[in-house]
């Protein structure tokens, strides 16, 4: 009988140990998953981090708002103005009767982005980006202010390879840190197909991008034309440095047009451009950006297809135009949290067509201080004055100001 | 006026890359003031970037990914120049706690080799976070030495 009374306790024992144990691996198991949860936490920094098997989701984006006060308005209806609020050498208006002074606010700069990350067995990750903002289409001012979205970027970036939509390689790796860049702007988000070697500080990428044609028909209308072969291809290499960054791109495409838009016109032509940035740090965290652009034929590559990449001659043929641009760009910094930018650009063509009325030039000059109270929050003030000058030398101006408040969040 | 922009560019060009050189020159990279404020000046860049136009986040991230392997040769730097300051006899490097001024160089070292593996992994996202971890010990450090 005490034998078996032992052996009951010994059980009992044995049994709440075990029963303990587990409760502690349960109790370890379960504060291993909070520190866990808590470094994630910590590391989130504004995204919302999913995790699904080897791959990573990251969310962000901006929210922003821009006031912008113009001393001559293009005219078009609130809700489908965004000529008044974007600013390049287009939108420098030349028929302004009753179009003096117009002030307009405008949400749709905000934006929204989604990325992944997805182990790969060699470590090397493929990385993806899908990004919108609400440049959609246009809405009304009356009452909702409602846009449609609109895709920015969808691409995946492995070993090297870019694949989708996104930024041409001819634009250049730096620009200006003004709220608006300068006229010359290289501005083009396009398909493309791309592929990056790094060596070291240093990069060579070639792409095949989409192409597409702006000419200009013998009565000056700009007209883009679908009869493209081939792709657009472009060279570009980079540098990094400590104190500076550079790259250079090279394009070369063929303009093909084929009888289109009633034009009798088949014809084509190969055209060719570069595209040099330099960015400096001259002391600090100050900086100096300049960049030159420029090309026969280069047209939709430079300053919103400002200026066409071809023209109709009275021969029926297609003559490519030599157009060319450049900034010089200051950014101080008075303070950590404020600065100062300055910024001038100019674009300009030597017109085939002698046609008057036809743009000829443009410039513009940037000023204005950014401060950013917070580390992701940026209110900013820019005065611009931008001109745009005929063929036929008559001269047009603008002057805005821009007030930017955003959060990147 | 068509030609002052492309000459006077160059002009600032040319001062700006001789200004550099001098500047390089000019500094001592073991001292390590200059070294932390080269690092300041890094971080705040590196926080800036969120404000480039144009750029997608992608971008951003291969240049975030440029900027930290920078910030790693001048984190080194520190960890170096703090092995050599133990040995200064200078007034006021004697008065530092030597254990907890090894601790905090330890750290430093150890934010290093973290950044290291961030940006082989590129995991862009725990760089930042990272760098406010050396910031803080940086901070750390110099309110134990001034």
């Amino acid at each position: 009988m005490p034998k078996f009374i032992k052996l009951s306790f010994l059980t009992l024992f044995f049994s709440l140990y075990l029963y303990a144990d587990e409760n502690l691996n349960t109790y370890i198991k379960n504060l291993e998953e909070r520190l866990q949860i808590l470094e994630n936490k910590e590391y989130s920094q504004g995204t919302l981090k999913l995790t699904s098997s080897d791959t990573t989701m990251f969310l962000g984006g901006r929210v922003s708002l821009d006031t912008i006060y113009l001393s001559r308005a293009n005219g078009k209806e609130g809700g489908s103005n965004s000529n008044d609020q974007f600013f390049n050498a287009n939108n420098i208006p030349i028929e302004t009767e009753g179009e003096n002074s117009e002030l307009s606010l405008t949400a749709r700069q905000s934006k929204f982005w989604m990325k992944t990350r997805t182990k790969q067995i060699n470590e090397r990750p493929l990385l993806t980006l899908i990004e919108v903002d609400f440049w959609g289409s246009n809405g009304n001012e009356r009452n909702s202010n409602s846009y449609n979205l609109r895709l920015r970027h969808a691409y995946m970036v492995y070993n090297g390879w870019t694949l989708g939509q996104t930024n041409s390689l001819f634009v250049g790796s730096s620009k200006p840190h003004t709220l608006l860049s300068p006229v010359d702007n290289v501005f083009m988000r396009q398909p493309l197909i791309s592929y990056k070697k790094r060596f070291g500080k240093r990069s060579l990428a070639v792409s095949f991008e989409e192409p597409e044609s702006v000419i200009m028909t013998s009565s000056g209308d700009k007209i883009t034309v679908n009869d493209d072969r081939f792709p657009d291809f472009i060279m570009k290499y980079e540098q990094h440095s400590e104190w500076s960054d550079y790259s250079l791109s090279l394009l070369l495409r063929e303009l093909h047009i084929d009888k289109e838009e009633k034009q009798e016109v088949s014809d084509t032509l190969l055209a060719y451009g570069m595209n040099f940035t330099a960015h400096f740090h001259t002391s600090n965290d100050n900086t100096l950006t300049f960049g030159f652009v420029g090309g026969k034929g280069i047209g939709r590559y430079m300053a919103t297809s400002f200026f066409p990449s071809a023209s109709i001659t009275k021969e029926n043929k297609i003559e490519a135009q030599l157009s060319w641009g450049t900034h010089l760009a200051y950014e101080h910094w008075f303070n950590p949290k404020i600065r100062l930018n300055i910024a001038t650009g100019k674009v300009e063509t030597n017109n085939v067509l002698t046609l008057g009325t036809i743009d000829k030039k443009a410039w513009s000059e940037h000023i204005g201080i950014q401060y950013n109270p917070l580390k992701k929050l940026l209110l900013g003030i820019e005065y611009i004055h931008g001109e745009r000058i005929l063929q036929n030398k008559k001269r047009y101006d603008v002057d805005r100001i821009y007030l930017r408040g955003s959060y990147d969040f | 006026m068509n030609y002052f922009i492309p000459f006077a560019t160059v002009g600032i060009l040319l001062f700006s890359g001789c200004y550099q050189k001098l500047l390089k020159k000019s500094i001592n990279p073991s001292t390590h003031s200059q070294t932390s404020t080269e690092l300041q000046t890094m971080m705040h860049q590196f926080d800036n970037l969120i404000f480039q136009h144009y750029q997608s986040e992608l971008d951003r991230d291969q240049k975030r990914i440029d900027y930290t392997k920078d910030m790693i040769v001048i984190v080194d730097k520190l960890v170096e120049n703090s092995k050599n300051l133990q040995n200064f006899t200078n007034e006021q490097v004697k008065n530092i706690n030597q254990e907890s001024f090894q601790t905090l160089a330890h750290d430093l070292e150890q934010k290093s080799k973290k950044l290291k593996t961030l940006v082989m992994n590129y995991k862009v996202e725990e760089i930042s976070p990272t760098l406010d971890e050396i910031n803080t010990i940086c901070q750390r450090c110099h309110a134990q030495v001034h």
